[in-house]
């Protein structure tokens, strides 16, 4: 730094110092800003990074195959069978890929004596089924192949997260091990123990169930990713059509190369809503799934974002013409330094310098003021805010920008300040 | 000197220099806006659901099999009895129920690329479950026998029968009976024939290039139903009375608002028979009168207030300044014979003024955002109506701080020395 810049500098501070109530309005106008940049910061990034992080459990390198969402009603059913299953394993030879069928109605449980009947989804799954997910186990442990199905006598069971929730609501995973529940599947009473609880790999459940509409118009199969499945042995549902296939692969070019060669048998990759249209068996990538629901949070999140880039423009008028009338007020001092030798840019330096400074101090204070409107906020709302270092330096950049950007008019002002002129209508 | 006078002293002080008039405003202005533009779009799109509810598909939920559970679900004529007693016994107000099949479809003559003309098989009930009102006529009954047939607006004009009336034969291309009219529809709203089932506008760029794909990562089907938008279809009376007979579609409508637990009931008593289905309704309308929304209210509160403090920093300050470069003038006028209330009076008319003009181009502003929102959103009847309690109370709030703002430039002002000011110069 040379000592130009350092007296510069210098007396821009000195001159934030001397008129203490200006700056601080000045500065409290930045904070304001700041605060609400660091809400939005942490609402709309925390919010798609958990989202990412919460769907990467369901399993990226999963491929499902499956009856497609579409409703034509009359339509030929596809059959999707121990056959289907049998060609997927013959076309996906020497990928290493793990395939796993599954059977899956819909049905109402509850807790063994409790009376509060919930809807879960009943999925009769072999043991490989755990392979195509990422989530860890809460509590006691996945299905084994001798396990009793519950077909006769008391099966067993493994339930998520929620499943354990809406069903013991009290009482937390571990002790939730060895209860019964009793399943109404297809008009017939079951009894399954649990063996296990699966960790809830969604982090918002409680904002997304409030504002899940759609849940009743969801199929049965993307049901599965809701999770609020009850898991039992293989054979608890027959022998006979599958619900879906889930084929965990164990790297992203051997996903990739699955895809190619499932879509020779079916033709319909699920992510594309005008192929849908026809109807039949489609292949249904979850990574591309994932990432367009990713896509989907960004969209959302734009709005906040758009309010904020409002905010923020408004915080830079709002400076800018407070800086502005400063300068005004200080035609004097500009001209007796360009008297003095100071160049133009230096005056544009100290004024640019004093902008920063302020909207810096400014935005600072802003920042424990953001997050506790953020706590507060979070405290009514239960939004999920995030608190992380690195947004704290978003927003503290911000305010410098903020600060650059208010002072650019007030320092070309200033700048152009013609020193005679304003010294002479002085001495007049 | 009276208030009045020196809101004019204001004024022309303000007309005087626009430009930075508008700037002070900033904050008054948007604050107001965000106050007013949420309340706006939820107040308008709430009170449309509850009065044209029926006409807006709002109060309907339609039911059909589930196309990707491993064995073939049926709905059938019993499961409409089922699910009417189930809703019934929870507390719903079942304002119609009914089943259709799609059985036949003729094509326009000379018109092959619009909506053929669709005949339902359909029990008595279907018409006014699909959320028709009856322009001739009456609706199919329970003695009718299967020759009898209710049409909706648009069959005349696609058949070349423009002037159909109840009472009339009515012969279809493929079809073996001739047909007797008993009752014809009215025709509905061409924005409604472009809503499905879900409450989307399917003619929105917003629902083709977002809503749809975000629907389909949710899980939720894609349906072939272009016949429920045509206003060609015939309605003809499933022919006896067997129990088992399958429809395609089940079509209930409850209360608006009430859809989504009515549509969870229905899946439920479905369940319990082994029967796996979706069921498709309005998705954002029962939201929108839900009072999870309101827990937002909250964050957009903490959003006005924080352009209004902001506003109010820049007016305290500029006030500040602008008594600084005012001193000759406040000098002259204490010189006149003003007294230090008539000073301070002035400053805060001026504040008061601001704030007034502000909180009204802020009140513009606000409107023109809701309409905004509402013209992006591709849900059919998302509307808006202007908040007067939110407004008054937005306002109210807006004016306080002004004044509040102006207080320490008015006390400032006011204790200005006139000898001091008027030698300065």
């Amino acid at each position: 730094m040379n000592r130009r810049f350092r007296d510069i500098a210098y007396e821009g501070v000195l001159h934030v110092v001397r008129r203490p109530l200006r700056s601080l309005l000045t500065a409290l106008t930045s904070a304001i800003a700041i605060a609400v940049t660091v809400n939005v910061i942490s609402l709309s990034f925390g919010f798609e990074e958990d989202i990412r992080s919460d769907v990467d459990l369901f399993g990226r390198l999963t491929v499902d195959v499956g009856r497609l969402p579409v409703l034509i009603p009359g339509a030929r059913r596809p059959s999707l069978g121990p056959p289907e299953a049998r060609l997927i394993e013959k076309k996906l030879d020497g990928l290493d890929a793990v395939i796993v069928p599954r059977r899956q109605v819909a049905a109402n449980a509850r807790a063994d004596g409790g009376d509060g009947e919930q809807r879960v989804s009943f999925v009769a799954a072999p043991p490989a089924y755990l392979k195509t997910l990422n989530i860890p186990m809460a509590a006691g442990r996945w299905l084994q192949d001798d396990d009793p199905d519950g077909v006769e006598g008391e099966g067993v069971c493994v339930l998520d997260a929620a499943a354990v929730g809406l069903l013991f609501p009290d009482t937390d995973a571990e002790s939730d091990i060895g209860r019964v529940i009793e399943v109404d599947v297809a008009g017939t009473k079951r009894r399954h123990r649990v063996i296990g609880v699966l960790e809830d790999p969604l982090r918002y459940r409680e904002l997304f169930d409030a504002f899940d509409e759609g849940r009743g118009s969801r199929t049965l199969t993307s049901s599965l990713l809701s999770f609020r499945n009850v898991y039992v042995p293989e054979t608890a549902l027959g022998d006979g059509q599958f619900t879906g296939i889930s084929i965990a692969m164990p790297s992203e070019d051997a996903l990739e190369e699955a895809r190619r060669r499932l879509l020779t048998v079916w033709s319909v990759d699920a992510g594309d809503p005008k192929s849908l249209l026809t109807g039949g068996v489609g292949v249904f990538v979850r990574k591309d799934w994932m990432d367009a629901l990713a896509v989907s949070t960004r969209q959302g999140t734009l709005l906040g974002n758009l309010v904020w880039v409002i905010i923020v423009i408004v915080a830079v008028i709002m400076i800018s013409t407070l800086n502005l009338i400063t300068v005004r007020e200080r035609y004097d001092e500009v001209a007796l330094r360009r008297c003095e030798g100071a160049r133009r840019r230096d005056v544009a330096l100290q004024i640019t310098t004093e902008g920063v400074l302020m909207s810096l101090v400014g935005g600072l204070a802003g920042l424990p003021i953001g997050y506790a409107g953020a706590a507060l906020l979070r405290h009514i709302v239960d939004f999920p805010f995030r608190f992380e270092f690195k947004y704290a330096a978003a927003a503290t950049g911000v305010a410098i920008l903020l600060g650059l950007f208010a002072s650019v008019l007030p320092a070309r002002h200033a700048a152009r300040l013609q020193p005679a002129r304003v010294l002479g209508r002085r001495l007049r | 000197m009276r208030l009045s006078s020196a809101l004019a002293l204001a004024l022309r002080r303000l007309r005087k220099r626009p430009i930075r008039s508008v700037l002070l405003l900033q904050g008054t202005i948007w604050g107001v806006a965000v106050a007013i533009f949420p309340s706006a779009v939820i107040q308008g799109t709430r009170e449309a659901a509850l009065t044209r509810g029926s006409q807006l598909g709002a109060d309907r939920i339609a039911v059909a099999a589930d196309p990707t559970s491993a064995n073939r679900s049926t709905v059938q004529r019993s499961d409409l009895n089922d699910v009417r007693r189930a809703l019934s016994g929870d507390g719903f107000e079942v304002s119609a129920i009914g089943g259709v099949s799609v059985v036949h479809t003729v094509a326009v003559p000379g018109d092959a690329a619009t909506e053929p003309v669709t005949v339902l098989k359909s029990t008595v009930g279907a018409e006014s479950a699909r959320g028709l009102t009856l322009a001739q006529g009456r609706w199919l009954a329970p003695e009718d026998g299967v020759t009898a047939c209710v049409v909706e607006a648009g069959v005349g004009a696609a058949l070349g029968r423009p002037g159909l009336a109840p009472g009339d034969a009515l012969t279809l291309p493929g079809w073996t009976d001739e047909l007797q009219v008993v009752g014809i529809a009215e025709p509905r709203s061409a924005r409604i024939r472009r809503t499905n089932d879900l409450g989307f506008d399917l003619d929105h760029a917003m629902y083709k290039n977002m809503a749809q794909a975000f629907l389909l990562a949710m899980g939720i089907p894609l349906v072939r139903d272009d016949w429920k938008r045509s206003d060609r279809c015939v309605f003809t009376p499933i022919a006896g009375a067997s129990q088992t007979d399958e429809v395609d579609w089940m079509f209930v409508r409850v209360g608006s608002g009430e859809v989504s637990r009515a549509a969870e009931v229905t899946r439920d008593t479905l369940a319990r028979k082994d029967k796996a289905v979706v069921t498709l309704y309005p998705l954002v309308l029962p939201m929108m009168l839900g009072e999870d929304i309101d827990r937002f209210a909250a964050l957009n509160l903490a959003m006005f207030l924080a352009c209004l403090l902001m506003g109010a920093v820049v007016m305290m300050n500029l006030g500040l300044l602008s008594v600084l470069t005012r001193s000759r003038e406040i000098a002259i006028r204490r010189s006149e014979g003003a007294t230090r209330e008539d000073i301070s009076r002035q400053f805060l008319g001026e504040g008061l003024l601001l704030s007034i003009v502000g909180a009204g181009l802020g009140c513009l502003l606000g409107i023109g955002l809701a309409q905004l929102r509402v013209a992006l959103e591709p849900v059919t009847g998302f509307t808006w109506a202007f908040p007067t309690r939110e407004a008054t109370m937005a306002v109210g709030v807006a004016l306080f701080i002004g004044v509040l703002a102006s207080l320490l430039p008015a006390v400032r002002a006011s204790r200005q020395d006139p000898v001091r000011g008027l030698a300065d110069e």
